[in-house]
């Protein structure tokens, strides 16, 4: 009878220690596990903002530079240091910038004749001047 | 060939076995060597002006030909390069300084530049708009003038720097 209620409290005690040692093995796992997972979110979060506002930006900053802006400007006003009259390209588009510099002021709103027949005309009535 | 492009194939044939070449189809011409040219240039002495005058009418009335009444300044400044690039003589630049119509003949043979470039494009021009037209050298290109006023303006460039200072003292005055 001894031996056998040994062996219950002995199996008893084994029983009890069991119980124990779950709870701190589960316990240990589900406390690591969001240890672990929060680094985890936030890395792949972060870099995809970065992207989209890095493409807006360019995307929004790209069209504004509006090169041709910039080297009609350059275009516009390099010349008139250099002489008082610039030369315009026949073979240029049909611009009608009018050129960079004109002799008189009401040479400027003047636009450039459509033919080639008028350029030459208009060429003709030029006179010395006085 | 359309209007808006000169295209030179097919516009110079050779006919070997007759010792001819045909332009455009209609009129026979003469190759030239550079040297051939300017030994006729030199020998033809004042009258050079006159002889290239006569070329470049020529040539003119070719682009003339090709070329609607309206057309635009590119259109035609393109046909008559292309002209005068077919027959060797160079490519045409045109250039506008304020009113002022100005061109030059880059590339051209030997012994073709200043004046004689001038007589070359004069007659050119002059037969391209049907009617006379001068041409005053000044900085390497010729400013496009009425013959009436060639020769103040002639005048007023000899003492002038460049283009920009002829045309300084030019106004429009009516049509000549």
């Amino acid at each position: 009878m001894n031996a056998q209620v040994q062996k219950l409290e002995a199996l008893l005690a084994r029983v009890q220690e069991n119980r124990k040692k779950p709870r701190v093995a589960v316990a240990a796992p589900v406390a690591a596990a969001p240890a672990v997972a929060p680094p985890v979110r936030p890395a792949p979060a972060a870099p995809k903002p970065q992207p989209v506002v890095a493409k807006t930006d360019t995307a929004v900053t790209a069209p504004p530079p509006a090169s041709p802006a910039i080297e009609t400007d350059v275009a516009v006003t390099a010349p008139p240091p250099a002489a008082p009259v610039a030369a315009e390209p026949v073979d240029a588009p049909p611009v009608v910038a009018s050129g960079p510099v004109a002799v008189t002021e009401g040479v400027l709103n003047t636009p450039r004749p459509r033919t080639f027949a008028g350029l030459v005309e208009r060429s003709l009535s030029l006179r010395v001047r006085g | 060939m359309s209007a808006s492009s000169f295209d030179p194939a097919q516009t110079v044939r050779f006919d070997v076995s007759k010792g001819a070449v045909s332009l455009d189809g209609v009129g026979r011409a003469v190759l030239l060597s550079e040297g051939a040219l300017e030994s006729l240039l030199a020998a033809a002495g004042e009258a050079a002006s006159d002889v290239l005058r006569a070329l470049g009418k020529s040539l003119g009335a070719a682009v003339r030909a090709g070329l609607p009444d309206d057309a635009s300044p590119e259109i035609a400044v393109h046909h008559a390069s292309g002209h005068l690039g077919r027959a060797g003589f160079g490519t045409l630049r045109a250039e506008t300084w304020g009113p002022a119509l100005a061109l030059g003949l880059e590339g051209a043979p030997s012994g073709l530049t200043g004046e004689r470039a001038g007589a070359l494009l004069e007659g050119l021009v002059s037969a391209i708009v049907e009617r006379e037209v001068a041409l005053v050298s000044v900085g390497g290109v010729h400013l496009v003038v009425s013959p009436s006023e060639r020769a103040s303006i002639a005048a007023r460039a000899k003492d002038a720097r460049g283009i920009a200072d002829v045309v300084a003292f030019l106004a429009e005055g009516g049509a000549a």
